[in-house]
């Protein structure tokens, strides 16, 4: 009785092996739909209250002007919000933050089933700013300080 | 009537099972657990790692974004002062993945956001690394 050799299946396998060693990709992205939010945009364009959240690369964050935790921040939101349209979130990052703490903070904002966040873009030019520092200490009155 | 002895084929084959069978397991493994896809060619750029699944599947373009600001959309490398002309070409689906460095600073990322603002662009998408 002759037996069948194992050596061109090994071979085949190997091969195969190989293949998908080389082909497969493990590595996943995630990735998240948001929306901008200017310093131009009118305040009177929403009826919704708008929960401004302020941070530094020292992780040091404000609400609305108000210096306070993240925490804090996040169930200071959630007592007063019950439905998730009736506010909105901005993280404004300051210049000096990296990308990877403002996606933290995000993450941890969404973990925290606040899931209406928006990222703030502030205005580039510094004549810009003065005039929307103006504008926004008479026109929004939706910025409400808690 | 005398039984035949049963007799064992032995082959020099046999000594080399083991290492079939755990060949054949990582082959199952690379087969099952992994996809097979073209890797995303990344630029350099060290994506920040966070998981914030919130993202409707849909045709887009990526803008990569590395440290230091330099850009590449469509696997194309631009400067920031033809970003807004590069926009404009792509038409009314203005889709647009943004791939950013961990490391780059807001200030320059601003930079970049108001030039999407401008061009009508005022929802993105983020892509950064799941974390485990």
């Amino acid at each position: 009785m002759t037996r069948i050799s194992l050596t061109p299946i090994i071979d085949v396998v190997f091969i195969l092996l190989i293949f998908f060693m080389l082909a497969t990709n493990f590595q996943d992205f995630s990735k998240t739909d948001i929306k901008l939010s200017h310093d131009k945009a009118k305040a009177a364009q929403s009826d919704k209250r708008v929960f401004i959240i302020e941070f530094n690369s020292k992780e040091e964050f404000k609400l609305n002007d108000q210096k306070l935790s993240l925490d804090q921040i996040k169930s200071k939101i959630k007592s007063r919000e019950q439905s998730d349209e009736d506010f909105l979130v901005v993280a404004k990052p300051s210049d000096k933050v990296n990308m990877q703490l403002t996606l933290s903070v995000i993450e941890n904002l969404k973990k925290s089933k606040i899931n209406n966040v928006m990222l703030g873009v502030t205005s580039d030019s510094p004549e810009d700013a003065y005039k929307l520092k103006k504008e926004k200490s008479t026109k929004l009155p939706m910025l409400e300080k808690l | 009537m005398k039984l035949q002895k049963h007799k064992k084929f032995t082959t020099r084959d046999d000594n080399l099972l083991p290492l079939v069978n755990i060949i054949f397991l990582l082959l199952i493994f690379f087969m099952i657990a992994g996809v097979i896809q073209k890797q995303k060619e990344l630029y350099d750029v060290q994506l920040a790692s966070a998981t914030i699944d919130e993202y409707v599947e849909r045709e887009m373009h990526t803008l990569f974004i590395d440290d230091d600001g330099s850009l590449v959309l469509n696997d194309k490398a631009i400067s920031s002062s033809n970003l807004s002309s590069e926009l404009k070409k792509l038409g009314n689906k203005k889709d647009l993945i943004i791939a950013a460095d961990g490391k780059l600073l807001t200030e320059s990322l601003n930079k970049i956001l108001l030039i999407l603002s401008k061009n009508k662009i005022n929802n993105i998408t983020l892509m950064m690394d799941k974390n485990d």
